[in-house]
C-alpha cells in the first residue's frame, strides 16, 4: 500500500515546494493574518466566517473554471457574464409560471442554450478567423438585447425547493462547495490529465506547431469556448439557486471575477491549473469579504479587483517563477569562486 | 475584371455599398424623413461623443495596440466633469481637469505597455474595471450640471453646433495628421510591423505614447462633449463599447481594406448612427439597436478576416 501511496505524496510534495505554490500560500496567509489584526473582535476568524469565504468563492471559481480553459487556449470571451445571466434566466424562467419543468430538465435545457452559444462563438472565433474578443463583445451586446425583448426587463423569482436544495447546507457546508470539488476534480482530469487538455494548452502556446502535429486547430478551440460557455451556465444555475431570484443583468457583473482570477492563475503559473483557480478564488473571497467587513463600500471592492488583476501581472513579471525560490541568490549561498574550479 | 477596377470595387464597394443601403431604406420607408435638414443635424449632434472616442481608439489601433479601458473611463470622466462644473460652474476648468485625469491615465497605460511589455489587452481590461469602481463609488445614478451657462455651451450654433464643427475639424485635422505627415506615417508603420518600423530607425514606443496621448485627449474632449449635452449617465461607457469598436471594425473594411483609417472610422459611425436614427424613428424595441450592432460589428470583421480564414486569431496575455 505504501508504495502506491509514495508517487502521490510526492507529487504533492512537488506541488506544494513549487516556487508559484509557495509564494501563493505566503500571500494568502498575509491577507488572513492582515485581515484577522485590523477587524476588531477577531470576528474574521471565526468558523463561520470562515465558512462564508469559502462559500463565497464558489460560484466565481466556477466561472474562472470556464474562463481560465478558454484563456488556456488563447482565446477570450468578454460575453461569459451575460451568458449565465442568460442560463439563470432560462432556469428560472422554466421552472415558474404554467410551464413548470423539473429542475434537472430546466437546468438541462439551459446549460444546452449556453452551448448553443459558446458554439456560435467558437465557430465565428475558429472558422472565420475573427478576434474572439470582438465576437464576444458583439455576443454579449446580442445576449443583452435578446433577453431585453422576451423578458421586459422583470425578475424572475424561484420557488421551487427542491432547486434551492443545490445552495442549502448540509452539516454546516454547504453544497456549493462540494459541488465546486466535483467541478474542480472534473476540471482537473480534463484539462491536465487527459489529451483534450494537453491540446488545448499547446494551442495556446504554440498554434503554428500544434498545426504541424496534426492537431485539429479548430474543432479544439470550438470546443474550448462551448466548454466555457457551459462551466459560465452552470455558474449562473449556481447563482440563481442560491439568490433565489433571477434579475435581468444580476450575474453580467461576474465576468470581472471571472477574469481577475483566471487572469491572475494562469499568468503566476504559466498554464492552467485548477488549483491555482481555486486558490485565486478564495483569496479574492477572502479580501472581498474583509474589505466589506471593514466597511468598505462594494464598488470599492470592485476597484481593488481590477486592481488584483493588474497587480498579478506584476507580479508575473517581476519574479521569475520558472526558477525555483532556491536559485534566487539571496536564499542560497552565494557561489564562490571555487565552486567553479578557479583557484 | 481588370485590375483597376477590381482594385476600386476593393476600396470602395463597402462604403457604396452601405450608402445604397441607406438609400433603399429611405426609398422603402418613404414616410420616414431620415434625410431631412433637422434629422441629419441630430445624426451629427448625436454621434459627437462616440465619433471622437473611436477616432481616439482608431489612433491607438493605428499603432497596433488595443484598448478597452475608454469604457470605464468615459464614463468615469463625464461624472469628474459634472461634478467639478457644478462646483466652479466654469467649463474651462472642468474640462483641463477632466484632460489631466485621461491623459494621466492613458500614458500610464501606455507606459505600461512600451516600457514593461505588458499586453495592452488585459491591462486595458484592468483599467476599465478599476475606472467602473470608481464611477460607481462618486455616481449619483444621473449627474446633471446645474448651471445652464455651461449647459448652453452645446447649444451654442454657427449653421451647425459647435461641437459638430469641433468633431469635424478633428476628423479633417486627423485625416492630414495620420496621412500627409512623418509623424502619421510613422504611426501606421509602427502599427503594420513593429520590427520592420524599429529597423527602419523609427522610435516604436515614443508612436505609441503619442497614440495614447492624442485618444486621452479627444476622449477627455468626447466626456466633456457628453456631459454638458446630455449629463453623466451611470455606466454609460460600457454601452459606448459595442458602436466605438464597430465604428472602428467598420471603418477598416472600407478605402483601405484590413487598415484601420480615419475616413473610414467616420463613414462606419454615421453609417451606425444613420441606422440607429432610423430604427428609432420606425419606432423598434431600444434594444433591437444592440443586436444590430452587435450583428454589424461580427459582419464587418468578417469581411475584413474573410481573406485569412484559415487562421485562428489568438489573444495573447
Amino acid at each position: 500500500m505504501n508504495k502506491s501511496v509514495e508517487p502521490i505524496i510526492n507529487r504533492l510534495k512537488a506541488q506544494v515546494n513549487s516556487p508559484q505554490m509557495r509564494m501563493f500560500l505566503g500571500l494568502i496567509i498575509a491577507v488572513f493574518l492582515l485581515f484577522t489584526f485590523l477587524i476588531p473582535g477577531f470576528n474574521y476568524i471565526k468558523i463561520q466566517n470562515l465558512n462564508n469565504i469559502l462559500t463565497d468563492s464558489v460560484i466565481p471559481a466556477i466561472f474562472a473554471f470556464g474562463m481560465g480553459i478558454i484563456i488556456a487556449g488563447s482565446g477570450f470571451d468578454l460575453s461569459l457574464g451575460h451568458i449565465a445571466s442568460m442560463v439563470a434566466l432560462i432556469v428560472a424562467y422554466l421552472m415558474s409560471g404554467g410551464i413548470r419543468f423539473d429542475p434537472v430538465s430546466a437546468i438541462l435545457i439551459g446549460l444546452l442554450s449556453a452551448a448553443g452559444v459558446g458554439a456560435v462563438s467558437g465557430l465565428l472565433v475558429s472558422r472565420l478567423g475573427i478576434s474572439s474578443f470582438i465576437v464576444t463583445l458583439g455576443m454579449q451586446f446580442l445576449i443583452i438585447g435578446v433577453r431585453q425583448i422576451i423578458t421586459g426587463g422583470q425578475s424572475v423569482y424561484i420557488s421551487n425547493e427542491s432547486f434551492k436544495w443545490l445552495a442549502t447546507s448540509v452539516f454546516g457546508i454547504s453544497n456549493l462547495v462540494i459541488i465546486l470539488v466535483f467541478v474542480s476534480i472534473f476540471c482537473f482530469l480534463l484539462m491536465e490529465k487527459n489529451t483534450f487538455g494537453r491540446r488545448v494548452q499547446f494551442i495556446g502556446s504554440n498554434i503554428e506547431a500544434s498545426r504541424f502535429m496534426g492537431i485539429n486547430v479548430k474543432d479544439i478551440t470550438l470546443l474550448t469556448f462551448i466548454l466555457g460557455a457551459v462551466l459560465a451556465g452552470f455558474g449562473g444555475v449556481l447563482f440563481a439557486a442560491r439568490a433565489g431570484a433571477v434579475q435581468i443583468n444580476s450575474v453580467d457583473s461576474k465576468l470581472l471575477d471571472a477574469i481577475t482570477i483566471a487572469v491572475f492563475s494562469s499568468v503566476i503559473f504559466g498554464k492552467y491549473q485548477s488549483s491555482g483557480i481555486v486558490l485565486v478564488a478564495i483569496l479574492i473571497s477572502m479580501i472581498g469579504t474583509g474589505m466589506s467587513m471593514m466597511g468598505i463600500r462594494t464598488e470599492w471592492i470592485d476597484f481593488m479587483k481590477g486592481f488584483i488583476l493588474l497587480f498579478s501581472i506584476f507580479m508575473a513579471r517581476f519574479t521569475d517563477l520558472n526558477t525555483s525560490i532556491t536559485q534566487i541568490s539571496i536564499l542560497k549561498k552565494q557561489k564562490g569562486a571555487k565552486d567553479y574550479g578557479h583557484k | 475584371m481588370n485590375n483597376k477596377s477590381s482594385k476600386y470595387l476593393r476600396f470602395y464597394g463597402m462604403p457604396i455599398g452601405l450608402l445604397t443601403l441607406v438609400i433603399l431604406l429611405q426609398v422603402i420607408f418613404y414616410k420616414v424623413p431620415l434625410f431631412s435638414a433637422l434629422n441629419i443635424k441630430h445624426i451629427l449632434l448625436e454621434s459627437v461623443s462616440i465619433a471622437l472616442t473611436a477616432l481616439g481608439l482608431s489612433y491607438i489601433m493605428m499603432g497596433g495596440e488595443g484598448d478597452l479601458s475608454f469604457a470605464g473611463m468615459f464614463s468615469l470622466l463625464t461624472v469628474i466633469f459634472a461634478t467639478v462644473a457644478n462646483l466652479t460652474s466654469n467649463f474651462f476648468i472642468a474640462y483641463i481637469f477632466v484632460t489631466v485625469i485621461a491623459v494621466a491615465v492613458n500614458l500610464s497605460i501606455a507606459a505600461l505597455i512600451t516600457r514593461l511589455k505588458f499586453s495592452s489587452f488585459i491591462i486595458s481590461i484592468a483599467v476599465m474595471f478599476m475606472a467602473n469602481g470608481v464611477e460607481k463609488a462618486f455616481h449619483q445614478q444621473t449627474t446633471l450640471i446645474a448651471d445652464a451657462a455651461i449647459v448652453s455651451f452645446a447649444t451654442v450654433e454657427f449653421g451647425l453646433p459647435l461641437i459638430v464643427w469641433i468633431l469635424f475639424i478633428m476628423y479633417m485635422g486627423s485625416y492630414l495628421l495620420v496621412n500627409k505627415t512623418v509623424f502619421g506615417f510613422s504611426l501606421r508603420i509602427v502599427g503594420e510591423n513593429n520590427n520592420a518600423a524599429i529597423e527602419a530607425g523609427i522610435n516604436s514606443n515614443a508612436m505609441k505614447v503619442s497614440a495614447y496621448l492624442i485618444a486621452g485627449l479627444l476622449l477627455a474632449l468626447a466626456a466633456s462633449v457628453e456631459s454638458t449635452r446630455v449629463g453623466a449617465i451611470y455606466e454609460q461607457g460600457k454601452f459606448y463599447m459595442l458602436p466605438v469598436f464597430a465604428a472602428c471594425y467598420l471603418g477598416s473594411s472600407m478605402f483601405t481594406p484590413g487598415r484601420i483609417n480615419v475616413f473610414g472610422t467616420f463613414f462606419g459611425l454615421l453609417f451606425l448612427a444613420t441606422i440607429e436614427k432610423f430604427m428609432n424613428m420606425i419606432n423598434v424595441d431600444s434594444y433591437l439597436v444592440a443586436i444590430v450592432q452587435g450583428v454589424i460589428l461580427i459582419v464587418a470583421v468578417g469581411l475584413v478576416a474573410f481573406k485569412n480564414r484559415e487562421k485562428v486569431v489568438q489573444i495573447k496575455l
